[in-house]
């Protein structure tokens, strides 16, 4: 397996256990019940607000176009593509970040940000993205992983239960018939016109009166 | 004196060219039909050695068009009598019925179907009459004692399973 070069054992295990020190004194010096939660309130609020002053220094400083450009220089975006999707602890770490309460509630946060759209613009319009998408996208990786999806028994499943569901069987029969019907009502008005048409013009030819109110075609069908 | 609200009423008789392109697809359907039972059965009789060439010609001819008059009759006399509507008129969104707005029956039916071929000896004319007559009636619909309505748009909607209109709208 390919290795991110610089980041050793040593430095693993000295971030992991620094990060749980951290945790574990915070814990031990807040107070319980509603102190808390308002602490926890006050933090994500912190949290929030740091997060957009370092959105807007990370913009001014164009340091997403730099990195990305520098990334792709060194092949390293495709190396830690690599390493993620190919790590046993992938899965276990986004089951638990997505389960976690406290997730929620700050990604609700960060996505409403007015920092967090301005960043995703940005993102979106940077040559650098487009570059790095594409780098992506061309790797061999991904087309095995593409490959794999595509020939996964749970991809069926999903692809058979979508096209057996009601409400895409309902939505298809609706909008087939509503074309049908569609064609056939312009066809049917372009036919009582023409009946009334050549009605006149044979009236008028042997000289007979058009019927009463009430008569011929005059109600409408 | 017609008033206004017998006029709202009053049937709507469909004219020439809307019938015409009902018995365009009818006839469509009709040949498409009898096209695939001919196929099938030659298809069937090949299996047992029988080739439909192999018989004389006024056999053969015979049972073709017995084949496709009953396919005819049972077609048009059978829709008319079940239903008011062939599936060409079906997509018209016109129907056949009596005087009364009642559908006719088998026999009226048969007699209707005689009567239309009747009706196109004269070079078709027993079907211009439907031009000129006050109630769209061809020659045939005179010996048959019918008349071709179109449907309301509440038997429009009720047909294609939509909720009825929100303006009543009489014939």
């Amino acid at each position: 397996m390919t290795r991110l070069p610089g980041i050793g054992a040593a430095t693993r295990f000295g971030v992991s256990r620094t990060v749980g020190l951290t945790t574990a004194l915070a814990r031990a010096a807040l107070p319980e019940g509603s102190h808390r939660e308002a602490f926890r309130t006050r933090a994500t609020d912190a949290l929030s607000e740091a997060w957009d002053v370092t959105l807007d220094g990370l913009l001014r400083a164009g340091l997403i176009e730099r990195t990305a450009d520098r990334l792709l220089a060194e092949e390293v975006a495709e190396q830690v593509f690599v390493v993620v999707v190919e790590h046993p602890a992938t899965d276990r770490l986004i089951t638990r970040v997505i389960e976690s309460p406290d997730f929620e509630v700050l990604l609700t946060r960060v996505v409403e940000s007015p920092g967090f759209e301005r960043l995703v613009t940005r993102i979106f319009e940077s040559p650098g993205f487009e570059r790095l998408v594409l780098s992506i996208v061309h790797s061999e990786r991904f087309d095995h992983l593409l490959d794999r999806v595509l020939a996964s028994e749970q991809l069926d499943r999903v692809v058979t239960q979508i096209a057996e569901s009601e409400e895409v069987q309902d939505a298809l029969w609706q909008q087939t018939h509503g074309v049908t019907d569609h064609v056939t009502d312009e066809l049917r008005e372009r036919t009582i016109a023409a009946d009334a048409l050549l009605e006149r013009l044979a009236r008028a030819v042997i000289r007979r009166r058009p019927p009463s109110p009430g008569q011929a075609g005059s109600g409408t069908p | 004196m017609t008033t206004a609200v017998e006029v709202a009423r009053a049937p709507a008789y469909a004219g020439l060219v809307t019938r015409g392109v009902a018995f365009v697809i009818d006839a469509a359907i009709v040949n498409g039909v009898a096209f695939a039972v001919g196929a099938s059965v030659s298809l069937a009789l090949s299996i047992f050695g029988v080739s439909l060439d192999e018989l004389p010609t006024g056999v053969s001819v015979a049972i073709g068009a017995a084949g496709w008059l009953a396919l005819n009759l049972a077609y048009f006399a059978g829709f008319w009598a079940l239903t008011g509507q062939t599936k060409g008129m079906s997509m018209m969104a016109i129907r056949v019925a009596r005087p009364d707005g009642e559908n006719i029956s088998v026999r009226r039916g048969l007699w209707r179907l005689i009567a239309m071929v009747i009706a196109a000896l004269p070079l078709f004319a027993g079907y211009l009459l439907v031009l000129v007559d006050d109630r769209r009636r061809g020659l045939h619909d005179r010996m048959a004692g019918t008349v071709v309505l179109f449907l309301t748009q509440e038997e429009i909607d009720a047909r294609r399973g939509h909720p009825p209109a929100a303006v009543p709208h009489d014939r």
